[in-house]
C-alpha cells in the first residue's frame, strides 16, 4: 500500500514525488515508456539541443553582406550522435535519483481498477492517492496514408535528414523543427489547414516569422486541408482536399497533441475527462476525491508547458500535505524557438484592449542599429 | 550609441501591455533577444515593478535585457 502513485514519470509528476517521500510518504511512479517523460526524452530538450547549431548559422546569416558570407553546412548524422550522448543517459540518471529518495518506479501500462487500485500488466497495486500525470501525445490526423506519417519523436531521432520534407500543421512544433530541418539543408514545406501559422502568438509576429522563414527558402501552403497521404515509389506525396500535391522524402504529422489517456480505465472508475484532458477543480482534484491530476493530461487554460507542468506537481504535493489554498499561477512565459524567436508572457497585445490595457511598440531592432532612440519610441499617454 | 549590442537582428521588436494603474501586465517579442528577455519581464509582472524600482536597478551592459529593462521604465508608474 502507497501513500500516492503517480501515473507518469514527467515533470508532472517527479518534482511532486521527490517533495512527497522527502516528507515520509510511501511514493512510488509508473511509466509505460522512458522515466522522465516527454519533455527530457522526446521534447524539449532533445529539440533544443538539435536546434543549437541552426541558431548559430540564423545568427551568422545576420552578418552576411557585412563580415560574414559563408554559411556553414550541419552535418546531421554527427549532430545526432551528439544528441544520443547528452539525451539517452537522463532517464536512468532521474531514475537513479529518485531511488535515492526512496521512491519506487513501476515499469508498465497502469489501468484504475478501483480508486484505490491500479493493475500495470498483471500485478495490482495499491494506494491512499493517485495522481494522473500521463501528459499528452502527438495526434493522428484521420486520413487515408497516416501510417505514412511521423511524429514528432521519430523526427528527434532521425539518423540522416531528408533531403524534403513536408509538415502538416503549422503550430509552433512544426514552425520550429522546420526551421531545423532547412538549416540542416532540407527543402521544406508546411501545409496548413488555417490562414496562418503560430496560432496563440502575437498574430504580426508569426507574419514575421513566416516570412523569414520563405526568404530562407521554406515553403508554406496555406488554408489547404490534408486529405491523404500516398506513397510514390521511395517518396510520399501529400494529396490536399482542394487538389494540391506535395512530394517529399519525408511526412511529419505536427497536427497537435491529444491527452494520453487511453487505457487508464478512467471510464471504469468513472473520472470525468474531455477531449482536451481530465478535468479537475481547483485543487487539480478530479471528481474521484483521492485522485488527482497534473501537467500536460489536464483540461485548462493555462499553456502545457514544462514549467507549468513542473509548478502543478509541486502544488499537488503540497496540497496532499495539507495545503488548502487553490492553485494560483503567475505569469507564464511561452517561447516559441522558432527562427527568429517569438516569446510572450502575461496579457497578450490582441487581448490588451477588452482589458482596457494600452499596448506599446518598441522597434528594438531598429533602434539598436539606426541610434534613433528617441525617433524610434512611441511616447507614453 | 548601441549598434553593436543587437547583432544586427533589425527586426527584433516588442510589445508591451501596461495596465490602467500603468504596470506591466504583459508582452510579446520576436527576435534573437526574444527568450531571455521574456525571462527578465517575470518579475516586473509579478512584482508590479514601478518606473523608480527599474530606474534604481544597474544591470549589466551592453546586454539584451539591461537595455530593455530601463527602456520600458518610461511606460510605467
Amino acid at each position: 500500500m502507497y501513500d500516492v502513485i503517480f501515473i507518469g514519470s514527467g515533470h508532472a509528476a517527479w518534482h511532486g514525488a521527490q517533495i512527497l517521500a522527502k516528507a515520509g510518504q510511501k511514493v512510488a511512479l509508473v511509466e509505460a515508456n522512458k522515466v522522465a517523460g516527454t519533455c527530457t526524452n522526446f521534447g524539449c530538450n532533445a529539440k533544443i539541443l538539435l536546434d543549437g547549431p541552426a541558431e548559430i548559422i540564423h545568427h551568422l546569416q545576420h552578418y552576411h553582406g557585412i563580415g560574414i558570407e559563408d554559411t556553414p553546412a550541419i552535418v546531421w548524422p554527427a549532430l545526432m550522435n551528439y544528441k544520443h550522448q547528452v539525451i539517452d543517459p537522463l532517464s536512468d540518471g532521474l531514475a537513479k535519483m529518485l531511488a535515492v529518495d526512496g521512491i519506487e518506479i513501476i515499469a508498465g501500462h497502469a489501468s484504475f481498477v478501483d480508486p484505490h487500485t491500479i493493475n500495470v500488466d498483471g500485478t495490482q497495486y495499491q494506494a491512499d492517492k493517485f495522481v494522473i500525470a500521463t501528459g499528452q501525445k502527438p495526434a493522428k490526423l484521420p486520413i487515408p496514408g497516416q501510417e505514412f506519417t511521423h511524429d514528432s519523436t521519430d523526427f528527434l531521432d532521425l539518423p540522416d535528414m531528408p533531403k524534403s520534407i513536408v509538415f502538416i500543421g503549422a503550430g509552433y512544433i512544426a514552425m520550429e523543427f522546420a526551421a531545423i530541418a532547412q538549416a540542416a539543408g532540407s527543402h521544406v514545406t508546411l501545409v496548413e489547414y488555417g490562414a496562418t501559422a503560430l496560432n496563440g502568438f502575437d498574430a504580426e509576429y508569426g507574419q514575421r516569422v513566416v516570412r523569414e522563414m520563405q526568404d530562407r527558402g521554406i515553403e508554406f501552403v496555406f488554408s489547404n486541408a490534408v486529405a491523404s497521404v500516398s506513397q510514390a515509389s521511395d517518396q510520399f506525396v501529400v494529396n490536399t482536399a482542394n487538389g494540391q500535391r506535395i512530394t517529399a522524402d519525408y511526412v511529419m504529422d505536427s497536427t497537435g497533441r491529444v491527452a494520453n489517456i487511453d487505457g487508464l480505465g478512467l471510464d471504469t472508475i468513472g473520472v470525468d475527462y474531455n477531449r482536451q484532458g481530465v478535468l479537475v477543480n481547483e485543487f487539480l482534484q478530479t471528481n474521484i476525491a483521492n485522485i488527482y491530476a497534473s501537467g500536460d493530461v489536464i483540461d485548462k487554460p493555462i499553456a502545457r508547458l514544462t514549467p507549468t507542468a513542473t509548478f502543478e506537481s509541486n502544488y499537488v504535493a503540497s496540497v496532499l500535505l495539507g495545503n488548502d489554498q487553490p492553485i494560483a499561477y503567475p505569469a507564464v512565459p511561452t517561447v516559441a524557438f522558432t527562427l527568429p524567436r517569438v516569446a510572450q508572457i502575461g496579457l497578450l497585445p490582441q487581448e490588451a484592449e477588452l482589458q482596457n490595457c494600452k499596448v506599446y511598440k518598441i522597434p528594438y531592432g531598429k533602434m539598436m542599429r539606426f541610434q534613433a532612440q528617441n525617433d524610434a519610441l512611441p511616447s507614453p499617454k | 550609441m548601441m549598434r553593436f549590442q543587437a547583432q544586427n537582428d533589425v527586426h527584433a521588436a516588442l510589445k508591451i501591455v501596461v495596465n490602467e494603474q500603468r504596470q506591466l501586465v504583459g508582452a510579446a517579442l520576436i527576435g534573437d533577444f526574444a527568450p531571455e528577455v521574456v525571462n527578465a519581464l517575470v518579475p516586473v509582472i509579478n512584482d508590479k515593478y514601478s518606473a523608480a524600482k527599474l530606474a534604481n536597478t544597474i544591470y549589466a551592459f551592453p546586454t539584451h535585457s539591461g537595455i530593455v529593462l530601463p527602456l520600458i521604465a518610461k511606460f510605467l508608474a
